[in-house]
């Protein structure tokens, strides 16, 4: 039933792992923009890195997972 | 997150907390009844989200006395305790197979990294003098680790499609029902942190609640699937024993039938044996009168004798042996209402045996087409009644060919009886199904269909008899395989 599933074409893979890429580098660009805020504390700059990095984390994992299967 | 000590609960706070305590502990006791220990997993994720939800809303510390390390440091503690134990959960629960498996460990990274914020906030208090990163991580992990909770029931392979979809569709609404509330907290008015409290509530019962029926599902499915295979087990036994009877009661019908038939062919051996004499006497007195006859009938009665003689020699002489080797063979089978398997050409090769010089005699074409049908029928009666028909058919149908021939219908055999010869009207058929009566431009005596629907009646077959006028006749014998 759920075990019997036929892996993502070529395609779907390639958008899977496009979509992780984009993700990151959105994270990367924010921690670029909020570490160069010069009115922003340490821990606002943290508070606003980390979470995105870890949902950043937790769906490029999901992807990678899927396209595995 | 008020950061005052509530004086009291109030009866909602009591509500809520009876009945999530409640919940979980009934599931608990379930669990245990039905020694499903591996789901027990689920009552402690409930029981620290009802910690957490208390750390948060400040009812552990008023129950704690009013200790303000836990409206601070407690819900950091247990959100931290409860995200890792979460994630840690989620991949411990996810079967194999299925590929969020492959999911695993990421959830336990998540955990160790869910683990990890309240020591980082113990050890470096002075480098991160806010709690704000450290909960907005922790609310952002037990998000994901909520999200993530649906992930375990889509890898259950005993729950059914739609379960499948069920236990999708539930938390989607959840969670469209969260995003749709702090949505409009944030970017609309804003709720009183009472109204917030009590969606945040509601949220959470939604959350537990779905994950709860579902264990429940499973859980009565497996107990179902033990249930069935236990029970196919013992039907499976029964069916070996039945068999065995059946074995056994077949053993004894064929001894019965053996016994019976080897009666039987001793009885006509008996009987061609007693026929000996007679035919003798008949031959002599044959030979005496063929000196003053012209020779022609007396050749036809020669004839005749010769061939009584050699039929009654046949079953004196091979019908002994030959039927004793074919029980031995376990070829003939007879049951008690003296019905044989028998194949059905062997009765057309003797029907036509029978029929084939009368019918070259009058100019009748007589044939059969070849069957492999072969059934358990009293071979005599059939002889007997397609014999009948045969002889009826050459004596009134006028016709130029007869045609025997059988076929499967329904579950029965079906031997047919074709001519085509002047047929019958509608009236002559009735009339000619009944004992002594004729069509109405037939010189027959009229006995010979009525003997044959008397056997039909007597061996529980069906006789039908179709004609078309002009085009010839058929008659049906439809016997129950």
């Amino acid at each position: 039933m759920t075990n019997r599933q036929k892996p993502p074409s070529q395609s779907l893979r390639f958008a899977a792992y496009a979509f992780a890429i984009v993700i990151w580098f959105l994270v990367l660009l924010r921690a670029y923009f909020v570490m160069s805020a010069p009115d922003l504390s340490p821990q606002w700059q943290f508070a606003s890195i980390i979470p995105a990095a870890l949902v950043a984390m937790y769906v490029s994992g999901l992807l990678h997972a899927w396209v595995k299967r | 997150m008020g950061l005052e000590v509530p004086n009291t609960l109030t009866s909602l706070d009591v509500v809520f907390y009876t009945l999530t305590i409640a919940s979980v502990a009934f599931f608990s006791f379930g669990l245990i009844l039905t020694r499903q220990y591996h789901w027990l997993s689920y009552s402690i994720y409930g029981v620290m989200m009802i910690v957490l939800v208390a750390a948060l809303d400040g009812s552990l510390a008023y129950l704690a006395g009013g200790d303000r390390w836990y409206m601070t440091d407690a819900p950091l503690l247990a959100g931290s305790l409860t995200a890792a134990f979460g994630f840690a959960h989620v991949a411990y629960r996810l079967e194999p197979g299925h590929w969020l498996y492959r999911a695993k460990s990421l959830n336990l990274v998540s955990a160790v990294i869910m683990a990890a914020l309240f020591p980082a906030y113990a050890l470096v208090p002075d480098y991160l003098p806010s709690l704000v990163p450290l909960y907005a991580t922790l609310n952002t992990g037990m998000l994901l680790m909520w999200a993530a909770q649906i992930f375990p029931p889509m890898t259950w392979t005993q729950l059914t499609p739609a379960q499948h979809r069920f236990t999708i569709i539930w938390p989607v609404f959840t969670a469209l029902a969260a995003v749709g509330t702090y949505a409009v907290h944030f970017i609309g008015p804003g709720f009183e942190p009472a109204t917030l409290n009590g969606v945040n509530r509601m949220l959470f019962i939604f959350h537990l609640g779905h994950l709860l029926v579902f264990v429940c599902i499973s859980v009565l499915e497996q107990i179902r699937a033990r249930v069935d295979a236990e029970r196919s087990a013992a039907e499976a036994g029964q069916a070996a024993a039945e068999a065995a009877l059946a074995l056994e009661i077949s053993e004894r019908d064929f001894e019965k039938a053996r016994a019976l038939a080897s009666d039987r062919s001793r009885q006509l051996a008996n009987a061609s044996h007693d026929l000996k004499q007679p035919i003798a006497t008949l031959r002599r007195v044959v030979e005496e009168h063929a000196a003053h006859d012209e020779g022609h009938h007396a050749q036809r009665l020669r004839d005749a004798i010769e061939y009584l003689d050699q039929l009654a020699g046949t079953y004196l002489s091979a019908g002994n042996e030959a039927l004793d080797q074919s029980l031995a063979d376990g070829e003939i089978a007879v049951d008690q209402s003296g019905r044989e398997l028998v194949e059905l050409n062997l009765i057309f090769e003797t029907v036509l045996a029978l029929f084939r010089e009368e019918a070259q005699t009058v100019g009748v074409m007589l044939c059969a087409r070849t069957t492999d049908i072969e059934f358990l029928v009293h071979p005599l009666a059939l002889t007997r009644a397609v014999s009948n028909l045969v002889s009826n058919a050459l004596a009134h149908s006028q016709g130029k060919k007869i045609l025997l021939c059988a076929r499967h219908k329904k579950g029965a055999v079906r031997v047919e009886i074709h001519d085509n010869g002047k047929g019958m009207a509608p009236e002559d058929l009735v009339q000619a199904m009944h004992v002594r009566q004729r069509g109405s431009n037939s010189e027959g005596s009229g006995l010979g269909l009525a003997i044959v629907e008397a056997q039909a009646t007597e061996q529980g077959w069906q006789f039908d008899l179709k004609s078309n006028p002009g085009r010839g006749t058929s008659a049906y014998l439809t016997i129950p395989a």
